[in-house]
């Protein structure tokens, strides 16, 4: 990497925050808590920006830490327990305004998916991540992550077929 | 058979690229990308005031590490040792020196006057110990110590630490209190000068401790609040009426998001509290930590800790 090239978190909020938070929405059961993890990944950025060497480090840290936090605030009691009214999913336009989103039928059934295939999914269909990067960023075998690909595909098919 | 599996993905690469099409719609809202530069920026400038007032303040102890593992304050550990083994070296050769130069007649001439001398000299090195529990540094005390954890815990230590040094300054008020007229007279002017200085309130220390009593240091400037069990302040100047702790959410940065998380009462001439540390425990989000102690005419503010709440570590 040039040396003139400055990674800061500024600049990384400004690259990657629509993937964080599109990553936060597909993980969390609401757009206050997809918020949350949103600042708070990058919070955690701050103190490890300089460890960092390239946005490809930048962007790949960005995934893991945001899988991590999703899977810990999941992990605290009161998350497990509490079941969230459903709200329906919000969309910035250009310019920074709300709107609902149109017809997001894939969307919708890949939210109801188990918050593990809903992960996998995401990083493969969106991220276009392969298998074995899967694997790196979940700290699961490749076995694991092809077995998952593939019940979720099947649940995916069955959804979209009901709706 | 293979048509079959040609068919699946195909099938397979509509969902996709719906999928991305879908996604692809949903941006961050601008509102948050603003909230969080905001946020970003005020944790870049306190991180920045931390590194600078580490080093100055020597807080953390001589064994405090940056992110890239660097010792803060590596003089510290030796400097101070090293500098009281001096000074004692010059004081004693000089006294020798001064000794050895006087003639028999002016030494028998001036008996009573050394007598005088020597017992305000005496209470002088008998009050040291006196100073020196005053100056008492927990963070130094303990500092050194994570290597020899297994011989005593931590904690241990530094408490038996504070009961020597008390029994020490029992020792030398003994002493001074025999020492004569002149001796009184030194033990006055230094007893007032030192009153003078530990006047001022001032927090000393605050120390996080995990359920073993092992300290608990910060990484990467955050602490771990599923690790700390019990939370030891240390202050000077006076007692405080009472001890608050209050909490700001990491990213909110703003005081209508702090929230009073305990106040602990002190008693009357108390020098430290140590406080339970279960209201860490409910946290769930990032947060900084701060504690007010309540002197009546000012309230001393603590520096503010970074606590995130990790159970798997």
């Amino acid at each position: 990497m040039p040396k003139e090239e400055k990674i800061t978190t500024e600049e990384a909020v400004d690259r990657y925050a629509d993937m964080v938070y599109r990553l936060a929405l597909s993980q969390m059961k609401n757009t206050a808590d997809a918020d949350d993890l949103f600042q708070e990944v990058f919070l955690r950025l701050v103190s490890h920006i300089q460890d960092l060497e390239s946005w490809e480090h930048v962007k790949a840290w960005l995934i893991r830490v945001t899988i991590n936090c999703a899977k810990k605030h999941f992990g605290q009691y009161w998350n497990r327990n509490v079941d969230y009214m459903e709200e329906p999913e919000r969309v910035a336009d250009e310019k920074g305004g709300y709107e609902l989103p149109e017809e997001h039928p894939v969307r919708a059934a890949v939210q109801k998916l188990p918050p593990k295939y809903r992960l996998a999914i995401h990083l493969y269909y969106f991220e276009e991540k392969t298998v074995a990067e899967i694997a790196r960023l979940t700290e699961q075998k490749e076995t694991t992550v092809k077995s998952q690909m593939h019940r979720a595909r099947e649940m995916l098919k069955d959804l979209i077929q009901e709706q | 058979m293979g048509d079959n599996h040609t068919e699946r993905q195909t099938a397979d690469q509509s969902v996709r690229e719906q999928y991305q099409r879908e996604t692809g719609q949903i941006h961050a809202p601008a509102d948050l990308i603003c909230r969080t530069k905001d946020a970003v920026r005020e944790e870049e400038r306190r991180i920045a005031r931390e590194r600078t007032a580490q080093p100055a303040s020597g807080q953390r102890g001589s064994g405090s590490r940056t992110r890239t593992g660097h010792i803060y304050s590596v003089v510290q550990r030796w400097a101070l040792p090293a500098a009281a083994a001096v000074l004692v070296l010059l004081v004693g050769t000089s006294g020798l020196f001064f000794g050895r130069g006087k003639g028999a007649e002016e030494s028998a001439a001036d008996t009573a006057a050394q007598e005088t001398g020597a017992a305000a000299e005496d209470y002088d090195y008998e009050i040291a110990p006196s100073a020196a529990t005053e100056d008492y540094n927990l963070d130094e005390a303990v500092s050194g110590v994570t290597t020899e954890a297994e011989k005593q815990t931590q904690f241990e230590r530094h408490l038996q630490n504070m009961e020597a040094a008390t029994a020490e300054s029992a020792e030398a008020d003994t002493a001074a209190d025999s020492g004569g007229a002149a001796a009184d007279m030194a033990g006055k002017k230094k007893a007032a000068a030192d009153s003078a200085v530990a006047a001022v309130p001032a927090l000393k220390s605050v120390v996080f401790y995990d359920k073993d009593e092992n300290i608990v240091e910060a990484e990467a400037l955050w602490y771990n609040a599923a690790r700390i069990e019990s939370i030891l302040l240390q202050w000077e100047g006076g007692t405080p009426s009472n001890v608050k702790v209050f909490r700001t959410p990491a990213g909110s940065e703003t005081m209508e998001q702090t929230e009073l998380l305990l106040t602990q009462s002190i008693a009357d001439g108390d020098e430290s509290v140590l406080l339970d540390a279960d209201v860490l425990h409910d946290i769930g989000t990032n947060s900084h930590l701060f504690f007010e102690l309540d002197f009546g005419t000012q309230i001393v503010k603590s520096e503010e800790y970074n606590l995130l709440y990790d159970e798997t570590e």
